[in-house]
């Protein structure tokens, strides 16, 4: 039975096509697929499914179940509120005068938690949960209508291992109930693992929707990105004998604790853990965003502690995970967010900015990343594509050659051709002498970039593995507290 | 044509403001026939200057995100200090640099409080608003005093026919442009404005930055205060009261975001214009000045709420195609 039915959907933002005439079917019991780059439409046809957007032509038909829900990629959750409340919130009136009735309330979200299998009660406040447990939340919110239909928008982006096994086995018994599913996600693993079918889309129309069965992962990239994608990670070349960063006894001073490793001049060290393990905050107190005890040293210089400047200095550059509200500013020109740090280098008398010079400089840069920006760099950065916001993020510090460069999940949430261009740029940096700390939730772009990678387990550094020892079950072992 | 067209769309675009007041000025022309005479329009400028000087001030603070409510109070403390016993006798020069030390100290202490603590500069500057309000009430007594001859002349005497009032507003507005979009200090007020973290994280001197403009708020203030009074001739205990709400009004009439990160320099003179020139015109129409209050409320409501129509609708519909 046909659940839901997207026949001829259109749809254009000032000019700019969204999403060109896209048809496709989603029947009960069966997980389709919607695969894609950054703005290639998917969270247009997402938000049109789910009557928050209206098509320009064509319509979507949910045939005799008119109930679909769809659990959101950024939670859509009240911190402040309960789990139940959280759940129910759309239903909150449990009595015929209209007051609410707690435990009415506790009784149903209880049953929906069993059903999502979640290891916490409706009363936990939603502050108190982890991104995995809110994911949770979020689905049971959805079960909460009883849909015939659920579209999953990037379900597990920024999940653990365990919780995306976890959030894929609600998928698969959700499947089998009968339930039709629309899975939007960049992971190829999980298209793979869970679709009947895959529809994918590229620069707002339709490119294929085929069984699962006839596509492999190559074909998949290739109609994504629309060209053969250079395939597995760059070349990286030997480190250097000289050591550029080296870490003693790091803590934060709250959770993470006796952090020591050295990064060599030219190395790619990945720092790799789950969620909460403590990698982002070892990143923070190198680069002096955090508090931090232990010693550090970069080209054999103690670093002052705290102290971002300082760090900047001292040659460091930092990528943070988090670019829309750390990295860049959205509502101001590209090219002033490209020439940030590079400012000093273009100012003249009195402070005096040299725009004939900024230009320059942030054309070259630009070119460099490879940004591409349709309405040149004068437009605001926020009108950017995520992958391409990450390359300016990166391309910002490029200005001089850093000593050392720190990513923290430096491709999360971006397209295929973005994350291919991040890694030639990494590999490029280190052939150049850079040492590279990279962060990342991605296991695979750590096995295929780093020389060495560095296990979190805990907030502490549990162990690290060279690039022969280094295997996704080693890591996994690690990361998971068991040992070598 | 389309490259007039696309000019125009684009000026537009950047000052939406200009054509309002145009029509402003052509309406109440047309109504009262001595609105529209070089003497009044003289006399508007003037009177427009004080506000311009201070509301650049204020622009440099709104644009890092921040806000500065003891604009007035800055305005009376330099006033009652200009016209204390001390400084009636002394020399035009040295009251002059005794009245700018002492914006810069106001703007500091209002700079220093919000960049090392962190507190809302909306509460610190509603605390410094009533220490400053209440030190010049003290100073003065709460008196009328007039000011010695020598000490008018920078509301009363012109240079080349040009009053020195609007010489100074017109300094303070081309130096304003130029620390805005020509130096680092400027383009770092911006980013601070526009995205707090980021500039932390690019290793911005953030906590310098943010001193800086209020203190050069401070000094603004400072100077808008020395030409107020002068052209008064006296130092009243009025003077400078609800002053930061025409100052705030103007700023964000002239487009700048009050949440920071995005506003220019001309619209806050033009914004500064709109409202002294729809001041006057009440004055013409013979409306009590209370009608002017209501008007500035209005004025600032509808301008928040245009800014947010502006930016999305209007950009979206002027910009050739942006980029989804």
């Amino acid at each position: 039975m046909t659940a839901i039915t997207v026949s001829g959907l259109s749809k254009s933002f000032g000019g700019v096509v969204a999403i060109d005439g896209v048809s496709f079917t989603v029947s009960s019991g069966e997980v389709v697929a919607l695969a894609g780059e950054n703005g290639a439409g998917k969270s247009t046809i997402k938000n049109i499914i789910g009557g928050i957007l209206r098509p320009d032509s064509g319509h979507v038909d949910f045939g005799d179940a008119a109930n679909v829900a769809t659990v959101h990629q950024e939670t859509s959750l009240f911190p402040d509120l309960t789990v139940a409340e959280n759940i129910l919130i759309g239903h909150l009136r449990s009595s015929r005068v209209g007051t609410v009735r707690p435990a009415a309330l506790r009784r149903t979200a209880s049953l929906l938690l069993r059903r999502v299998g979640a290891g916490f009660g409706p009363d936990a406040l939603v502050r108190e949960l982890s991104a995995g447990q809110r994911q949770l939340v979020e689905i049971a919110k959805a079960l909460a209508t009883e849909p015939r239909a659920i579209v999953f928008d990037e379900p597990t982006a920024s999940l653990n291992l365990g919780e995306r096994e976890m959030i894929m086995r609600i998928v698969e018994q959700l499947r089998d109930d009968g339930v039709a599913v629309l899975y939007i996600t960049h992971y190829l693993e999980e298209i793979f693992r869970l679709s009947q079918r895959i529809v994918v889309m590229r620069d707002g129309r339709l490119m294929a929707d085929r069984p699962a069965g006839e596509l492999d992962r190559f074909t998949l990239e290739a109609l994504m990105v629309g060209r053969e994608l250079a395939q597995g990670y760059p070349e990286t070349a030997t480190p250097r004998q000289k050591i550029a960063l080296s870490v003693r006894d790091l803590g934060d001073g709250a959770r993470v604790e006796g952090v020591s490793f050295d990064v060599a001049e030219g190395e790619i060290f990945g720092l790799a853990g789950l969620m909460g393990s403590g990698r982002t905050e070892v990143a923070r107190a190198i680069f002096g965003l955090a508090g931090r005890i232990g010693r550090i040293e970069v080209a054999g210089r103690p670093l002052r502690r705290g102290d971002v400047r300082a760090s900047i200095a001292a040659g460091i550059a930092f990528v943070t995970e988090d670019r829309r509200n750390e990295g860049l500013f959205l509502e101001r020109p590209i090219r002033e967010s490209l020439s940030i740090v590079g400012l000093g280098s273009v100012c003249r008398l009195f402070g005096r900015v040299d725009h004939a010079a900024e230009r320059r400089l942030t054309k070259d840069l630009a070119t460099a990343v490879a940004l591409t920006a349709r309405s040149g760099l004068e437009a605001d950065g926020g009108s950017l594509s995520g992958g391409n916001q990450q390359k300016i993020v990166l391309a910002k510090w490029l200005s001089g050659q850093p000593r050392l460069i720190i990513l923290d999940e430096p491709t999360r949430g971006i397209d295929v051709g973005a994350k291919a261009e991040i890694y030639r740029l990494l590999a490029d940096l280190a052939r150049a002498g850079t040492a590279v700390l990279l962060i990342s939730s991605e296991m695979e772009e750590v096995l295929g970039l780093a020389h060495r990678v560095g296990v979190m387990h805990d907030s502490r550094l549990a162990g690290i593995l060279d690039r022969r020892s280094a295997t996704q079950e080693a890591v996994i072992r690690l990361a998971t507290g068991g040992t070598r | 044509m389309s490259s007039t067209y696309q000019w125009c769309a684009r000026a537009l675009r950047r000052q939406p403001l200009f054509p309002v007041w145009l029509v402003l000025v052509l309406a109440l022309s047309g109504l009262y026939d001595e609105f529209g005479t070089g003497a009044n329009f003289r006399n508007i400028a003037i009177q427009a200057s004080p506000l311009i000087i201070a509301a650049v001030g204020a622009t440099f603070v709104i644009m890092t995100g921040g806000i500065d409510l003891s604009v007035g109070a800055m305005l009376f403390l330099a006033a009652a200090i200009e016209s204390s016993r001390a400084f009636v006798s002394a020399p035009a020069g040295v009251v002059f640099a005794a009245i700018a030390v002492t914006g810069l100290l106001m703007g500091l202490v209002n700079g220093v409080a919000i960049a090392l603590t962190r507190v809302p500069a909306l509460i610190v500057t509603l605390a410094s608003m009533q220490v400053f309000r209440g030190a010049g009430g003290h100073i003065t007594g709460q008196q009328n005093i007039d000011l010695p001859a020598h000490l008018r002349g920078i509301g009363t005497g012109s240079l080349l026919g040009v009053p020195a009032p609007v010489l100074l507003a017109a300094v303070t507005t081309l130096g304003g442009v130029l620390v805005f979009g020509r130096t680092v200090f400027g383009r770092y007020l911006q980013a601070i404005g526009s995205n707090r973290a980021a500039a932390l994280n690019a290793g911005l001197p953030v906590r310098a930055v943010t001193i800086g403009a209020y203190a050069l708020a401070g000094v603004l203030a400072a100077l808008a205060s020395l030409t107020q009074t002068a052209r008064l001739g006296a130092v009243q205990p009025s003077i400078g009261d609800g002053y930061e709400l025409t100052v705030i009004t103007a700023v964000v009439l002239g487009g700048t975001s009050l949440f920071g990160g995005r506003g220019s320099i001309t619209g806050t003179v033009l914004g500064a214009l709109v409202l002294t020139t729809a001041q006057t015109g009440l004055v013409f129409s013979g409306a009590s000045p209370y009608v002017f209050d209501i008007v500035r409320g209005g004025v600032l409501l509808v301008a928040v709420i245009a800014a947010g129509i502006r930016w999305r609708t209007l950009a979206q519909a002027l910009r050739p195609a942006a980029a989804s």
